[in-house]
This record gives structure tokens, sequence and C-alpha cells, in this order.
């Protein structure tokens, strides 16, 4: 490591207010953005992602937020549809102010320019992301649908690693030094996590958002990928966490960030194996390949059941944290930790 | 995902990778740059890199020409035919990033990006197409004997009469509510009233129904296949689980009873959730798709069996119009017109005053079910297990023209149809699932009238037959199911 890249970290202090405030609004930022995430997949859940049909106006009028119950003031009610519809573009759009007002503070507070382009990286994800949202009410086609829900968890990692970059790096300007306890490691096992997660996020999109003249035989062949690919990931991420936090025997120990986030993905993964489970059962029944073995099960669905609605808006959710904390597992095995575990 | 796309996609994929034929020596660039090992190699390997360059720039003339060509349409520019080496090692130490131009060396972005978009594709596919159109009923039909003109024109009439799937219409002689149609069609919205405010929805049926059933009603939605029965096919006009005598079309009450209470034991989910508004725009669909696939079916015929000289003559449009379909829409007329002549209301039970009534009851019911007048026995079999000496062997409506004579014979028929053939499962009154619903009433339905579209025929009486058997005796077969599925003696 160079020396002189310390001494120039040293040297530029940066505003006392800056410190606190910066990393303040990344993290509403992180919090409004995963509320966001939140809305649209109960926007998907619900198949309310055309509910209003125009963009950026709500039915030709500019409308913030509406309520799905009446009476309240200056918010017009509206079916429940259509308030999920708008309040996921409220969240967006707040997320997205949020972001610039963070821009805003770096340039202003922050004397370091990775900081600040941190803050222009989330500024330009959530509006990328917007402007695909804005082209799924335009086009209305099935593949838009797609495309933006496979869109949204790369911008949410984005947004993640930027809140724990500014944050990260407001913490260790003044004082602390680079970090040095870089992990190859981890960053192969991390990246090989992450890149399955995204790969499970798509294929779970052909079957959230399949069209309605998809091929049967299509539907069918991604159900197959998601669920073994799915399963997999499950045993795959539990061995990774015990291959990065353990090891072999004789190897040192080792626990950082980015191990860590393994860890956590490797106890969320099952999970979600579960919650695609749970999915499955209450939108489809029984699999067919299993009815012969359970169908004295007295199982009637319910559309739209509490159930229904938990399991697939929580499968989404946490698919995309998950390829969150991949996502920031590799980013932390570059960036470095601080502290006094060796690397390998 | 259209077999053009997926050849694209097979094509296209290697190129970001296996560019110029042999594996891409940045990569080696890339991870020194990558990881923080010791840079002091890294110009020798980019200028090693540039040694790459330089023997391809000393590569025969025809290698070259090939190369220029796939340049100028990577960079729109003939590339440098050698690297500046001196420039080579000054820029890899300032420009050291995944996939930047070292000098004269090749960039990776180009195959990368025709990589991406052939995923893009494969994932994603092009389909640009927002208004959809209800595919043709070719089902059991060899689609190459089928001509481009037979197929325009019969897409045609049917959509002169019936409209589309995002705009329906309904056609002379036939009396639907279009509100309920825009209603239950088109995408899954909801419309503003003139004062902006969102006040009904729009696109019902394809935001809870088509998954399973298809855009056009046909049972083969994109989840057809994880299903077990498949979703129903209204196009043939048939629906099991009615109140009207063997042969009747159902009541919309009966269609809106599925979807309100669901089917247990299947994937049809109870939509209780819904408002009545929206259960009425869902039945008057699945009505429209049916008497849709029906008069679909007779112009079909017409058109292929026929032979009905294209473009189809006045005469010919107005009889189907006038004949077939005002016939069709005449039989969903009738249990409405004439119920006490089409509609079956299960009488009164006979008195259960106690426990040793009960026990008769199931007793005698237990007779009538092994007799050879009910004939139950021969499917369910003899414990209503579903294990009767028939149980293999049958088929429903929507199946049985997928069978041939042989096994390889139905292998190769299985071309001509989109789900593969499956048997009927066949009743095991233990487990206690009932599809068409576990009332009293309902049992006494089903036995009475049958399973239409499968071999269950009904047994009770119609104003047209005395049946196999009286009234009191299905009641006591009835309470011999419930017994056997464990249900005990209804409520008093």
């Amino acid at each position: 490591m160079n020396p002189g890249m310390v001494e120039r970290y040293i040297e530029k202090k940066p505003c006392a207010a800056g410190q606190t405030l910066l990393p303040a609004v990344f993290r509403l930022l992180l919090g409004i953005a995963v509320l966001t995430v939140i809305a649209g997949a109960f926007v998907s859940t619900y198949g309310a992602g055309l509910a209003i049909p125009d963009w950026p106006t709500s039915f030709g009028k500019i409308v913030l937020l509406y309520s799905p119950i009446g009476g309240i003031p200056f918010l017009p009610a509206a079916p429940w549809e259509v308030f999920l519809a708008q309040a996921h573009r409220f969240l967006g759009l707040l997320a997205f102010g949020f972001a610039v007002v963070g821009l805003i503070l770096c340039w202003f507070t922050s004397p370091t320019w990775s900081v600040r382009m941190a803050a222009v990286v989330a500024v330009l994800a959530i509006g990328f992301q917007v402007m695909v949202g804005a082209f799924r009410i335009w086009s209305g086609t099935p593949w838009s649908a797609k495309l933006l829900a496979c869109s949204a968890p790369l911008v949410l990692v984005v947004i993640f690693l930027s809140t724990e970059w500014v944050t990260s790096r407001s913490r260790r300007q003044a004082t602390l030094p680079r970090g040095t306890n870089r992990s190859a490691r981890t960053f192969w096992v991390a990246g090989f996590l992450a890149g399955w997660a995204y790969f499970q996020i798509v294929a779970g999109t052909q079957l959230r958002h399949g069209g309605p003249t998809e091929s049967p035989y299509w539907f069918l062949f991604w159900v197959w990928v998601h669920v073994l690919s799915g399963l997999g990931l499950g045993i795959g991420t539990i061995l990774a966490a015990w291959f990065v936090n353990v090891g072999w025997p004789g190897d040192p120990p080792r626990a950082g960030t980015a191990s860590l986030r393994i860890l956590l993905s490797g106890v969320l993964v099952p999970c979600q194996v579960v919650l695609g489970g749970a999915t499955w059962l209450s939108r489809f029944g029984v699999p067919r390949w299993f009815t012969d073995y359970v169908a004295s099960w007295h199982l009637t669905l319910e559309s739209k059941a509490p159930l229904e609605i938990l399991a697939r808006t929580s499968h989404a959710v946490l698919g995309i944290v998950i390829l969150a904390l991949c996502g920031s597992a590799v980013a932390w095995s570059i960036w470095g930790d601080v502290g006094e575990i060796k690397t390998d | 995902m259209s077999a053009g796309q997926a050849l694209f996609c097979l094509l296209a994929l290697p190129k970001g990778f296996a560019y110029p034929g042999k594996a891409d020596p940045r990569q080696d660039v890339r991870k020194d740059c990558f990881l923080p090992k010791a840079k002091a190699g890294l110009t020798n390997r980019c200028l090693r890199l540039g040694s790459n360059n330089q023997l391809a720039a000393n590569a025969g003339g025809w290698t070259r020409a090939v190369r220029s060509l796939w340049d100028s349409v990577r960079f729109g520019r003939l590339a440098p035919s050698g690297p500046d080496l001196l420039k080579a090692e000054a820029s890899a130490v300032t420009s050291c990033r995944i996939g930047t131009e070292v000098g004269g060396c090749w960039r990776p972005q180009g195959g990368l990006l025709l990589s991406l978009c052939s995923v893009f594709l494969f994932v994603f596919g092009c389909n640009t197409q927002r208004q959809l159109e209800f595919p043709l009923n070719l089902e059991g039909r060899d689609p190459a004997e089928i001509s481009l003109l037979a197929r325009e024109e019969a897409t045609h009439f049917l959509e002169e009469l019936f409209g589309t799937p995002d705009y329906p219409r309904v056609p002379p002689g036939v009396s639907l509510n279009e509100k309920w149609l825009q209603m239950a069609s088109g995408e899954p919205s909801w419309q503003a009233d003139e004062r902006g405010i969102p006040s009904w929805p729009r696109g019902l049926y394809r935001q809870h129904c088509s998954l399973c059933h298809g855009i056009a009603g046909d049972g083969a939605g994109p989840a057809a296949l994880i299903m077990d029965p498949y979703p129903r096919d209204f196009r043939l006009g048939i629906f099991m689980y009615t109140s009207t005598i063997p042969g009747a079309k159902p009541r919309p009450e009966d269609i809106r009873r599925i979807i309100v209470e669901g089917m247990p034991g299947t994937a049809m989910p109870a939509f209780r959730n819904l408002a009545p508004e929206a259960i009425e725009a869902l039945v008057e669909y699945v009505i429209y798709l049916s008497v849709r696939g029906e008069t679909e079916l007779l112009i079909l015929q017409a058109i292929l069996d026929e032979e009905e000289p294209l473009p189809l003559s006045f005469p010919v449009k107005e009889r189907l119009i006038q004949e077939d379909l005002a016939w069709i829409w005449e039989q969903w007329s009738l249990p409405e017109n004439f119920p006490d002549r089409y509609v079956v209301v299960p009488p009164p039970p006979p008195p259960i005053a106690s426990q040793a009534d009960w026990e008769a009851s199931v007793a005698r019911g237990r007779e009538i079910y092994l007799s050879e007048r009910a004939q139950c026995a021969k499917c369910h079999g003899p414990e209503g297990a579903g294990d009767g000496e028939q149980a293999n062997e049958l088929y429903d409506d929507w199946n049985y023209p997928k069978r041939s004579p042989t096994p390889a014979q139905t292998a190769e028929r299985a071309r001509l149809y989109t789900l593969p053939l499956r048997p009927l499962r066949v009743r095991n009154f233990r487990e206690g699932v009932f599809r068409g619903g576990s009332r009293p009433e309902d049992l006494y339905l089903r036995i009475a009238i049958g399973l239409k579209g499968t071999p269950m025929g009904g047994v009770g009486p119609t104003p047209d037959s005395k049946g196999a058997l009286e009234p009191e005796e299905i009641w006591h077969l009835v309470h011999f199911v419930m017994a056997q599925a464990g249900l005990g003696p209804p409520a008093r």
C-alpha cells in the first residue's frame, strides 16, 4: 500500500457537520429504498403494476399519495391496487430526493472523490430505475415488467454499497488507514453467491411476471431451474458461510464484514427456500408430483389470502436482501476491513 | 421465446468469450488490476498482450480481412494493425481498469455487450406486442396442414364477431353484459371517471385467471403443467360441476359458486375477497370465452373439415351466425329460461333422527353403491378408495381425443396438443376432498347429474328419463359417501 495515500486521506479533513449528517442521509436513503422494494413486491403480488395507467401523472392528475380508506385529509381515496402503485412511486420519488440531497451534501462536506462518486452512482441508479419504471407503464408489456423486477435488486445493491462506502469512509477519513484485510477467498465465494443469487432472482422474475401467452413448457422450465437452483443455493450458502468463516483445519481464523455478510446469507437463504415452498403452496396448491402422497389435504386455496400475500411478498423481498448482502460481501472483500484479523 | 431467438442467443453468446478463437489474454490483466498484487508484472503482461496483437497483425491476409470487418462492426472503424508498445506501457499503469483499451489491444466490451444482449433476449424475449390476440384452437390438428389463408380467415372472422382479449365484442344474437366484459378484459388497471377518480377495474381475467386458464380460456396457461388436474378448458362448453341436467349448459350461478368457493384439492382458489361486481364480470367473461370457443370450433370445422371456399362467403358467415352461434347461445339460455326442466334441485333428504337412522341410511347406501344399478364400485372400488377395476383407464373429454390405440401412436399424437395426455384420478372418498363441494346437496348433485365431460354419468331422474335411482336412494348413497369421508351425519 502506498503510504502517500494515507497521508492524503489524513490531510483533507472534512467539515464536522458533514461527518454526521451525510451518513444519516444515506442511511435514510437506504431505509427508503428498502421500503420502495417492499412496496414494489406488494405491487407485483397484487398485480397492480399497471393499476395507474399513466406516468408521471396519475389518472391525468398530479397526486403524491392516495389513501386506501376515505376521509383522510389531503389524501384522495382510491382502491387498494391504486394506493399500492402510487405508494411505490411516492417512495421511489422520496428515495431519489434523498439521493440528490446526499449528493449535494457530499459535494459541500466531503473532500473525497470516492464518496462523491458513491453519491453520484446512487443518484444515477435510482434515476435509472425510475426511467425503467416509467418505461414499464408506457410499454405495458410483460418483458418490461421483468426488466423492472430484474433491475430493482441491482439498484438496491448499488444503494446499499454506496451507503456502506459513504458511512465507512466518513468514519475512516480522519484517522484510520485503508483496510488491509482483503480476502481473495471471500471475494470469490461472495462473488459466486452474488451471481447465483441474482440468477435466482431472474429465474423467479420469469415466474412472477410471466405473460399470459407464454408457453407452459417455458414456465415449467423456469420452475425447475428456480427450484433446483434455490435448493442448491441453500446448501451452497451454508457451506460457503462455513468455508469463509471457519475454513479448513489449520486455516487462520477469519471474521470480517464480508465473512459476516456471507454468514448472514447462510441463515437467510434456507429461510428463503421455506418461503418459496410457502409461496408455491399458497398459490398453486400441492405440486402435482406429490398429489398421490398428500392428496388427502383439505386444501382449498384462497386468492389474496394473508398467507399468500405474506409468503409471496416476503419471498421477493428476502431474495433482494440476500443479493444485497452477497454484493456487500464482495465489496468488503475488496475494500478490506479495519481490524486485527489476518487474511489468507 | 421463439426458436429464432434461442438460435441467436446460442450463436451470439460465445462471441463475448471466445474472441478471437482463443482465451482473452486480458483476463490476466484484469485479475492483476483487480486484486492488489505487485504491479511490477503488469507492464510485462500488457507488453505480452501487445505482442499477441503483433502476432495477430502478422497473420495471413484473409484473417486480417475478417478481423478488420469484425472490428468495423464493433468499433465503427478499422482497428490499428499493431500496437504502440510505448503507449501501451504508459497507459497500462494509469488506466488499469476492467475493459479499458490498452494501446491497440482488443477491447472485450463489444463481445461482452453482444453476450449481454443475447442473455437479455433469452431471458426477457423481444415481444413488443402490447395488444394480444386469441390463439386459434388447433388442438388435434396438424398445423402443417392448415394454410395461412385458412388461419387468417378464421382469425379475422372470429375477431369480427368476438373482438380481442383487450377489446371484446358481443356478437349479434348473444346477450352478454358489455360493461362486465370490459371489466374482465384487457390489462389489469383501473379506469377513471370524468373527475379523474379511479372508479372501476379492468383486466380481472388476466390478473386472476389467465396464468392457469390461458388468455383464450384454453386451460393451457403458463402454469398449467404444474397442476393436477389441468385448468378447465372453457372452449368445449363443458363444465363439470353444475346444477343442470346432463348435457345442459351450466347456470351462471354454478360458475359463480366455483369462483367464489374454489375447488378443494385443486389449484383453483376461492375468490371470496373480490368485489361482487368483479365476480360477475369474471362469470360473464367465462361464458363469453366458452361461447367464443364453441363458435371457433364450428368455424374451423366449416373451413377445415367441410372445406368451404375461402374467403368465406356471406351466406356461409350468415349461416354460422344465424344458426350455429344462435344455437350455442340458446343452449346457454335454456337453464335460465326453463329452470323447471333444466335445473336439478335436490329434494329434502330422508329424516335422520338418531344415530341408528344414520347408520341404517349408510348401510342402505352401501348396498346401492355395490349394486349393478349404480355401478359405483367399478371405478371407485368396493370401499370407495378409488381403486376400482376400471379406475386406471378413464379419461375426460379434454384428454380422451389425445389417446390412440397404441402407446407409440399416442406419443406421436401428443405433438398435436399443447398439454400431454393425463388420465382421470378417480375420487377416493376416504380423502374427504370433493372438488364440487362437500355439502350434502353438492354430493347429491354429483350423483344425480354426474360429472359432465367425464365417464361418470348421472343416475338421477331427469325430465326425459326415470334415471337409475330414486331421489331417496341417491340420498342414502350420499350418506354412505359422507360416512366413508368421515364427514358424519349432516347437521339437522
